[in-house]
């Protein structure tokens, strides 16, 4: 897979996301092909996630859009990990969107935004998801990496 | 297009005389040129095969990338379409295996924009060799659907299983429609924009800035095809700047010139801008605007000159000789038009005068009309018009030239649409004098038919009366003798007939036969014999 075709398709992702966004979609920084930072926010009023912004950082392979990109929450002062009984407390996401079964190469970068988005919105626990502590302790994998089990159909 | 010439013609022809044969793209690599891999060039396939296409725009991009992978019989059948047009070619053009870079389909600018359903939804940009699937209909570029495919064997949209060689087709409707886009050329510095369909053509053969190989056999570095000739040779020897004295491959050193050259600029004498060195003839000669320069219509009297850009202004607002140029060029193009129609009515006439041979009564009317107006338009050669101007010019009598150029306009124009009206009135007098020739004709016609008809039928009757009776045998039936005399006189010459000369009137062979056919009429008629012989048939009536 030449790397090329990864710049190809983001280059026009990009130049659509300079052009329009979804509401509560902000594009942060992308400098290159490689690594891109989005701000998301929940629109509705749902108490868990209202007034918030949480901080994606999206990481592209050269196989992209073939493969999925890597994508993270990220902690830092303003930008909390939201709570969700499927997002780690250290960031990653379990979402079979994200995995290579679940993954479809028309899929981008605004719809993996949206798809979080209505993730959050939909979600009434506040909780993590269980073994939580004991993931973020234990994990040293990269989120690739890492053999989800998606089990609940609901989200 | 012509049929394409056979392989070895081609090669012949393609080749232009100095650049290495053609065997030798062999050794190129266009492999590590080309981003398709070979996977898709398998499946891409059915177009190149395909007849229509390949007429209608040379095998794609992938076609001469497969050069190495798929052997000759791909080359060649893509050196044979392409043979046609060859003869066109300039001079210098080299043929399409020297293509250094296939067309990078996903990189092509639509000045237009395209619509998003013309995009596939995994490269996003206009499909390109789209195929569609055949359980969920959703279109991809058939590489896109390749390369998806070979993680997951399903529809990347909605997940329904797939096949890679069986669920998917191809949509005639959407290979036109792409067909048509506009796209602009991919080489930098060509500005060409052309539908999809015929972009390959003009970047494998006619476009200038098409990278092709060097000239050079021993050299594998790609040039432009303008500059790959082979009276010029290599262009990648290495040249000195001759401003900072760096060292630039030859080919470069235009670019070298603009963008990295230090020290390479220069102020221009006239109006202090500063220039690239080497641009400075160009400057001056066309851009400059404190040049002095003449006024454009000089050539046709006008006698202005000034600094350019106080010329332009003249040129743009002032130049009455260039106004009247210009006026004039309209007024020749007008006279030809009229001479045209002049012409045509000229040919109408004739051949209305012709009909009118047959039918002298109703046209008097129209040739007068017609005479009138041609006499008025008399001016094919006529010095009246092209004197006029200078004359008019010359006597000054109040008015611009350009009222009277008005003037002019508004009289051709006017007599134009009489014109008009007298060819299409002419058109349809024409027509019903053919139409009323045409069904007297016809109705000639169908009589002679009919009695064409009834002369058959009489023959067969004769000829059933011929057969019959020879069929009778020796029966004493006057017909039948007279049958046997005539076919016996045709055989043995006038003795024969002598014998029998009583009843026949004719000598010889068939019109023997036809006279006795005839007097068998006779006899059959007669009202006892035909009952003697219990014959029950009567002839035709005429």
């Amino acid at each position: 897979m030449p790397p090329q075709f990864a710049a190809k398709r983001l280059g026009k992702e990009l130049q659509k996301i300079h052009n329009s966004l979804p509401p509560g979609i902000e594009l942060v920084s992308a400098e290159d092909f490689e690594e891109w930072v989005l701000d998301i926010k929940v629109l509705d009023n749902n108490p868990l996630y209202k007034d918030q912004t949480y901080r994606l950082k999206f990481k592209f392979g050269g196989s992209y859009p073939i493969e999925p990109p890597e994508v993270v929450f990220v902690k830092l002062p303003d930008r909390p990990i939201p709570i969700h009984p499927h997002i780690y407390s250290n960031g990653i996401i379990c979402l079979d969107l994200l995995g290579q079964q679940g993954w479809s190469p028309v899929q981008n970068v605004e719809s993996v935004c949206m798809s979080l988005q209505s993730m959050l919105t939909g979600n009434t626990k506040n909780e993590r998801p269980p073994g939580d502590e004991e993931f973020v302790r234990a994990n040293r994998l990269r989120p690739k990496d890492i053999d989800f089990y998606y089990h609940d159909n609901n989200v | 297009m012509p049929p394409p010439n056979t392989p070895e013609e081609d090669t012949a022809a393609v080749i232009i005389p100095g650049v290495r044969p053609a065997v030798i793209v062999d050794e190129y690599t266009f492999e590590e040129l080309s981003p398709l891999r070979s996977a898709s060039i398998r499946r891409v396939s059915p177009w190149t095969s395909a007849p229509a296409s390949v007429l209608a725009s040379p095998p794609p991009a992938s076609g001469e990338s497969s050069g190495p992978a798929s052997g000759p019989t791909s080359r060649s059948t893509s050196r044979s379409t392409s043979s046609g047009q060859h003869n066109s070619v300039p001079s210098h053009t080299v043929s399409q295996q020297d293509i250094a870079f296939p067309i990078d389909h996903q990189s092509l600018e639509y000045p237009d924009g395209v619509d998003e359903t013309l995009q596939c939804p995994i490269c996003r940009t206009p499909f390109y060799q789209p195929v569609t699937t055949k359980t969920c209909g959703h279109t991809f570029c058939s590489s896109c659907l390749d390369r998806a495919l070979d993680l997951q064997r399903v529809c990347p949209i909605d997940r329904q299983p797939l096949s890679q060689t069986r669920d998917l087709y191809q949509t005639r409707v959407i290979l036109d429609q792409l067909d048509r886009l506009k796209v602009k050329c991919p080489n930098k510095g060509c500005e060409h924009v052309c539908t999809r369909d015929r972009l390959s053509s003009h970047y494998t053969r006619y476009c200038d800035y098409t990278l092709v190989r060097c000239p050079e056999a021993s050299c594998n570095r790609p040039v432009a095809r303008m500059d790959a000739r082979p009276d010029i040779g290599c262009l990648h020897k290495e040249a000195e700047c001759q401003y900072c004295h760096m060292t630039v491959v030859f080919a470069d050193l235009d670019a070298h010139y603009d963008r990295d050259c230090v020290g390479h600029t220069a102020e221009c004498a006239y109006c202090s801008a500063v220039v690239v060195h080497h641009r400075m003839d160009k400057h001056i000669s066309t851009d400059c605007p404190e040049v002095e320069v003449p006024c454009r219509s000089a050539g046709i009297g006008c006698e202005y000159r000034n600094k350019r850009y106080l010329v332009n202004r003249h040129e743009k607002h002032s130049c009455l000789v260039g106004t009247v140029a210009q006026l004039q060029r309209a007024h020749q193009e007008d006279r030809m038009l009229i001479n045209d129609l002049r012409n045509r009515v000229i040919e109408l006439e004739v051949r209305s005068r012709r009909t009118e041979q047959h039918h002298s009564s109703s046209s008097s009317d129209n040739r007068r009309l017609m005479g009138d107006i041609l006499d008025d338009f008399d001016l094919g050669n006529s010095p009246r018009v092209t004197a006029l101007p200078s004359s008019y010019l010359s006597s000054a009598s109040g008015g611009s030239p350009e009222d009277y150029y008005l003037a002019q306009f508004e009289r051709i124009e006017s007599q134009l649409e009489d014109l008009r009206k007298l060819v299409r009135e002419m058109d349809g007098h024409h027509t019903m004098r053919q139409l009323n020739d045409t069904m007297v004709l016809n109705e000639q016609i169908t009589e002679l038919t009919g009695k064409v008809n009834i002369l058959n039928m009489h023959t067969t009757w004769l000829m059933n009366i011929q057969r019959r009776a020879r069929a009778a045998g020796g029966s004493p039936s006057g017909a039948m003798s007279n049958g046997n005399n005539g076919s016996h006189g045709g055989a043995t010459g006038n003795g024969a007939t002598g014998v029998t000369g009583t009843r026949t009137i004719a000598g010889t062979g068939a019109n023997t036969a036809i006279a006795q056919a005839l007097a068998s009429i006779n006899l059959s008629n007669i009202p006892s014999r035909r009952n003697s012989d219990g014959r029950g048939e009567n002839p035709p009536r005429l």
